[in-house]
């Protein structure tokens, strides 16, 4: 069969990897990383330095060729120069041309897809007036902040308004009132189109994607959306108990919990879904003749899952 | 239309980024001004200095001896000596070490004497035979003397000759000699400006966004190329310009001074791409560009003469670099107006080694720079 002719049957399926594997000199940078991201859909890709996102991106958006495996879009194996070009990539490193103008260089890219130019002049405004950027659209690129750099960085990726848009660390370096421009940018995209974006921060990771995956040194750990993750992995939610007067005996509450730490004049439990346990650990403590004075309750964060999952040890 | 977008975004950025631009314009017509200055746009005269001491003889023939030295001059009407009397022989040699003053004649005591006896006179010459310009001096000397020889002793001449200049060489001044050189030397400038416009797309990454694009590399190569082409007719305009209006001479056709002029930006932009696929940044550029640039500028005849060391019949080692050729073309146009047949040799080599040099860049660039890692 030919595999450029081949049309793989998956209607809601924006984009898929089968089976990747990237190596450079024998170090393997990818293994085994296989994805379904369904149209519509915004997917984060989430792991330490060196975890293989970067990798993983450039053999989405086609920079890099796997050694195995395969990618499809819409269907269509990405080999095929078509397929490829309905992916917008937004790299992790500000890539702009210095000496063009905001709005010249968002009509030479659009125009290096085969935009019409008067169509590429309309979007780039439009864009523009999105992000924040009209005033500056004659300014030549250097002269902008950092910030509007990074927002100019990810218009790029959109001027020949491709089906998926596939971003890296795009909030990186950004100031909160940009990051929060960014972000909702990106959630009023994921109507239109498909969103894959890797980052660090895994307090935009939670509020964004309707799904995330999580990879450490080249593989895929879990994948799944960000409540399910946190319900699931993770040493859960933690609940702080104070009390008045004397003290509980550790032996007698430990089991209420997976972890239990008693302090002078507060316990703390830490457990999944420990909200769930509430009524019985404070059933407990009454019997034991505590005096519960005040509860505390953090739920178990992404970063938690993330840590638990890859570890504290640095990479870089 | 992809093509038009490339041609415009290189211009706006060769604008934008402006010293490279100057430095690759300005160059050849800032050396054609100093050519100028340096040769008074004139023909080369010899420096030369008479000591004469036979001054006891009955004949006195010091003055005579300067006229017969003025008398040499070129068809112009230029004197090719520039005569100065000296008592002082030791100044005279140290000024030779210094390449002040080409060559020191001194006539000897009985000088005279002998030419009114009809015995063989003697007479002596200083110079340093590393200086190219003193066996031209010396030449012109011994004429003016064999001519005063000649009239005292009534000596039959051994042989006669007359000199034929071929097309209008009689008529080129020093200027007009090197000028040629040094308009290929616009088109080498290119070297600089051409390689700093395509590696910032490696540098800066661009590349990257560009290759995800329908972008092919003949759109990029040609988009570039037709910019960098522009510049380069611009900067041998612009010198040859300077050139004619500081008196330079030119014999032959605009067109064809064009066609080579073409052909040789061509070439230059087709060793860029080799040069670029082998560097990643603008900083290497300056660097490692400065091996090309120097081989050109030196080795091809452009800024200076050349002997040609044949290594196999009819081919020299520096044939295999296009301005080469492009001098040797510029040459016979400006001096004997040759037609296209008269420098279809140079046209064809030209062309080959574009092509070779072509090809080979385009193969680099597309194996360092393009395909998928």
């Amino acid at each position: 069969m030919d595999i450029l002719n081949e049309t793989i049957n998956t209607s809601s399926i924006s984009l898929k990897a089968e089976n990747l594997r990237k190596t450079f000199n024998g170090f393997v940078a990818v293994e085994n990383l296989s994805l379904e991201i369904e149209k519509g859909e915004i997917f984060g890709l989430l792991g330490p330095n060196g975890a293989g996102k970067t990798t993983t991106i450039k053999m989405i958006t086609g920079l890099l060729n796997p050694d195995s495996g395969r990618v499809i879009i819409n269907g269509k194996p990405a080999e095929r120069e078509k397929s490829r070009l309905n992916v917008g990539l937004c790299p992790q490193e500000l890539v702009l041309w210095n000496h063009l103008t905001c709005f010249e260089q968002l009509v030479f890219i659009a125009e290096m897809y085969n935009v019409r130019h008067s169509v590429a002049r309309g979007r780039a405004t439009e864009l523009l007036k999105k992000m924040g950027l009209s005033e500056k659209s004659k300014k030549l690129v250097k002269t902008l902040s950092g910030g509007m750099q990074r927002r100019m960085n990810l218009l790029m990726a959109l001027m020949h308004d491709p089906e998926i848009l596939v971003l890296d660390e795009p909030e990186a370096g950004l100031d909160p009132q940009s990051r929060i421009m960014v972000r909702d940018f990106i959630h009023s995209l994921s109507k239109t189109k498909t969103v894959i974006f890797t980052t660090h921060n895994m307090d935009e990771a939670d509020r964004l994607c309707d799904r995330i995956t999580i990879m450490d040194q080249g593989r895929m750990l879990i994948t799944d959306s960000p409540e399910n993750l946190k319900r699931k992995a993770g040493k859960g939610d933690k609940l702080e108990i104070i009390f008045s007067g004397s003290s509980p005996v550790l032996h007698d509450i430990s089991n209420l919990a997976d972890e239990v730490e008693l302090k002078e004049s507060s316990v703390y439990f830490r457990s999944k879904a420990i909200v769930d346990k509430i009524p019985f650990i404070l059933e407990s403590l009454k019997k034991s003749g505590i005096t519960v004075t005040g509860m505390n309750l953090s739920e178990n964060s992404l970063e938690d899952v993330f840590i638990s999952l890859t570890g504290r040890r640095l990479r870089e | 239309m992809r093509i038009l977008s490339i041609i415009r975004k290189a211009l706006i950025m060769q604008f934008r980024d402006y010293w490279a631009l100057l430095l690759t314009i300005l160059s050849a017509p800032f050396f054609i001004f100093i050519y100028y200055i340096m040769t008074g746009g004139s023909s080369t005269t010899y420096s030369v200095n008479l000591y004469y001491a036979d001054k006891e003889s009955l004949l006195n023939i010091k003055s005579e001896l300067v006229n017969e030295l003025k008398s040499v001059k070129y068809a112009n009407g230029e004197s090719a000596l520039n005569v100065f009397e000296t008592e002082d022989t030791a100044k005279v040699k140290e000024q030779i070490k210094n390449r002040k003053v080409d060559l020191l004649i001194t006539i000897p005591v009985g000088f005279a004497d002998s030419l009114l006896t009809g015995s063989t006179p003697e007479f002596m010459l200083f110079g340093e035979a590393s200086n190219p310009k003193y066996s031209v001096g010396a030449i012109f000397t011994v004429t003016a003397m064999e001519s005063l020889v000649k009239k005292y002793t009534k000596s039959k001449p051994l042989y006669t000759f007359k000199e034929n200049f071929m097309g209008n060489s009689i008529a080129k001044s020093e200027f007009d000699i090197y000028a040629p050189g040094i308009f290929i030397f616009s088109i080498i400038m290119l070297i600089l400006s051409a390689s700093l416009s395509i590696i910032r797309d490696i540098e800066d990454k661009t590349m990257i966004r560009l290759k995800l694009t329908r972008m092919t590399v003949f759109d990029y190569l040609l988009g570039n190329t037709i910019v960098q082409w522009l510049v380069g007719v611009f900067s041998f305009g612009l010198t040859m310009w300077l050139a004619i209006l500081l008196g330079f001479n030119n014999q032959g056709s605009i067109f064809l001074v064009l066609l080579v002029c073409s052909l040789t930006i061509l070439s230059i932009i087709a060793i860029c791409l080799i040069l670029v696929s082998f560097c990643k940044t603008a900083t290497m550029i300056m660097i490692v560009g400065n091996f090309p640039l120097f081989i050109l500028m030196f080795f091809t005849g452009s800024m200076i003469p050349l002997p040609r060391n044949e290594i196999i019949k009819g081919f020299a080692i520096n044939d295999i670099l296009p301005p080469t050729h492009a001098v040797i073309a510029l040459n016979k146009i400006f001096t004997f107006g040759a037609s296209l047949k008269e420098i279809r040799y140079e046209i064809f080599m030209l062309v080959i080694l574009t092509i070779v040099y072509y090809l080979t860049g385009i193969y680099f660039f597309k194996r360092e720079h393009l395909l998928k890692e």
